[in-house]
């Protein structure tokens, strides 16, 4: 079958989806499960031809979708790659994809890539820099992006504010929304001391357009934001705090080592919504 | 110091991980539990980490041949060697069945290995045609339409989706027996291959989306070899004479040609 854009329309990105993971495309194909929608990790997509572009295709005509990019390097000082770039707008309107998200950080400089998420020191430079650099990527896409705060495992002597008054300014700055990871929050809260609930209070939440849910991993003298564990429990009590103002922005679960059966996935969406449930019915949820 | 130092110190923290750090530690402060040594370290051994497990998947049979240790120190020598240039890391990897070919030739130890360069760029093809572009239907049409006076200058196109490869050694035995993890090194240590009596040819290519390969004669090879090089069909045929016809009829079939060009048209698929 050869690729055809599709007619319809996509649905709404609403309520808890899941990260899509390869192990799990297969049975999201063949049983079609009962998820809101999925995020694809847009560079695992990209593959110029063979089963996986058949595959995001087929994804794309039942699930309504959303991209999660780290090859988009927001804060490099290189040139940003508009073939890159292309790619990726070519496939958003291919596929209705929702939304495009991409990382608060920079992943390649001088032309080598780190294929991390690098963080960047927190300064007026670094904003103008970076804002600068959403507002081309959002006039090329002709729509806003989503910038994805990250775990941070570093803190340079020059910024000159912390994270939630950067990703705050840079919002404002570059006029982009923001996908808020509380995972990454409070891993940066166990290694770098940063306050949780103090940094959610600061957020600008009319532009908070998604959230992430993931689990960390205990390493020797630090925590790696590893996604290969359930949600903590003080991650979800983050999550409470955070959805009350924000009770109808779509929440994600992401899991990328040690992947364990879709239906565990599911659970744990499951209880992302209930969670946001009880805070919409105003029952209180104690912040440990 | 400005946005543009932070970031290429950093990076050549990381691509270069016997670097001397100071410089660019000196632009960082404790943080929490974290220490700067701890913070770049934290980086290096993410990168290191996520750079092997790309090597991990793209060259199994290697990983089991050299062991899980010595494989690890090769894939930290390749990425100072060959650090990434490219945003698609299904990319990274390209260099090393060289990389193994050169370290090889600088370590006489390793002598038993010598089919290891042939091993990973099996590896590699199976890897890297898994992503390649896809062809469109070879048109029979276009082919009919040829004028007589033209076809001896008619140039077929090998697919997208087709590498081969020759080796002296018995590197399909080998793969074939390394691919997945062996359950002990007892099993391991039985492994024995007999050396071929002449080079085996072969083609990896991709049927429908599933990755296949095949042994080719050697004359099957060379017309694939030729055809690859941009030999017209007059050339084709003044070389493999009886043999070229039922060979080209095959190749087409199994998808391996994926169109043609003459001097003024062209069918390039
Ligand atoms: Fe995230």
């Amino acid at each position: 079958m050869l690729l055809q854009e599709k007619q319809k329309a996509p649905g709404p990105i609403s309520g808890t989806g899941i990260g899509l993971r390869s192990s799990h495309v297969g049975e999201i194909l063949m049983k079609q499960p009962d998820i809101p929608w999925l995020e694809l990790l847009a560079d695992n997509h990209m593959a110029a031809g063979g089963l996986i572009p058949e595959q995001l295709a087929a994804v794309c005509e039942i699930y309504p979708v959303t991209f999660h990019s780290v090859g988009l390097s927001l804060g490099s000082i290189d040139p940003l790659d508009f073939k890159y770039l292309g790619k990726l707008k070519k496939l958003m309107r291919q596929h209705h994809v929702a939304w495009l998200s991409e990382h608060l950080c920079f992943t390649s400089v001088d032309g080598f890539h780190s294929h991390d998420l690098l963080p960047m020191p927190y300064s007026q430079e670094s904003l103008q820099h970076m804002a600068q650099r959403i507002t081309h990527v959002q006039d090329f896409l002709g729509e806003r992006i989503l910038v994805e705060n990250v775990s941070n495992y570093m803190k340079f002597a020059e910024s000159e504010m912390d994270e939630a008054e950067f990703i705050t300014a840079l919002a404002i700055q570059a006029d982009c929304d923001l996908l808020i990871d509380v995972n990454n929050i409070y891993v940066n809260h166990l290694n770098l001391g940063i306050d949780p609930v103090r940094y959610i209070k600061q957020l600008p939440f009319e532009r908070v357009r998604e959230v992430h849910l993931a689990g960390y991993e205990q390493k020797d003298g630090f925590v790696l934001d590893a996604h290969n564990n359930p949600v903590s429990d003080p991650v979800w009590d983050l999550y409470g705090q955070l959805i009350q103002h924000l009770p109808n922005v779509p929440v994600l679960i992401e899991w990328d080592n040690d992947i364990p059966p879709l239906s565990r996935l599911m659970e744990e969406a499951h209880k992302a919504d209930v969670i946001k449930q009880q805070y919409r019915q105003g029952i209180s949820y104690a912040i440990s | 110091m400005p946005l543009a130092d932070v970031e290429q110190t950093f990076m050549q923290c990381l691509i270069k991980p016997y670097h001397d750090v100071d410089m660019f530690m000196s632009k960082l402060v404790v943080a929490g539990s974290l220490s700067p040594e701890k913070q770049i370290s934290i980086y290096r051994s993410n990168i290191n980490g996520a750079h092997e497990s790309v090597l991990v998947q793209i060259y199994p049979a290697c990983k089991t041949i050299l062991g899980e240790g010595y494989f690890n120190q090769l894939c930290l020598l390749y990425r100072i060697q060959f650090p990434s240039k490219h945003a698609d890391l299904n990319k990274y990897g390209k260099h090393f069945p060289v990389f193994i070919k050169v370290f090889l030739e600088k370590h006489n130890e390793l002598q038993v290995f010598s089919y290891l360069h042939d091993l990973a760029l099996l590896e590699w093809y199976w890897h890297a045609i898994y992503y390649s572009s896809n062809d469109l239907p070879f048109d029979f049409s276009l082919l009919a339409n040829v004028a007589k006076d033209q076809q001896q200058k008619l140039v077929f196109h090998l697919s997208n989706t087709v590498s081969l490869q020759s080796s002296c050694y018995p590197v399909l035995a080998i793969w074939d027996a390394n691919r997945a993890e062996l359950s002990s090194e007892k099993q391991k240590s039985e492994q024995s291959f007999e050396m071929p009596d002449e080079e085996i040819c072969f083609c990896i290519f991709r049927d429908n989306y599933e990755m296949a390969l095949k042994e080719l004669s050697a004359t099957q090879f060379e017309i694939l070899q030729a055809i690859n090089a941009g030999q017209t069909l007059g050339e084709l045929s003044d070389r493999f004479g009886g043999d070229l016809q039922s060979a080209l009829n095959y190749y087409i079939q199994q998808g391996w040609i994926s169109g043609f060009s003459v001097d003024e048209m062209s069918n390039v698929r």
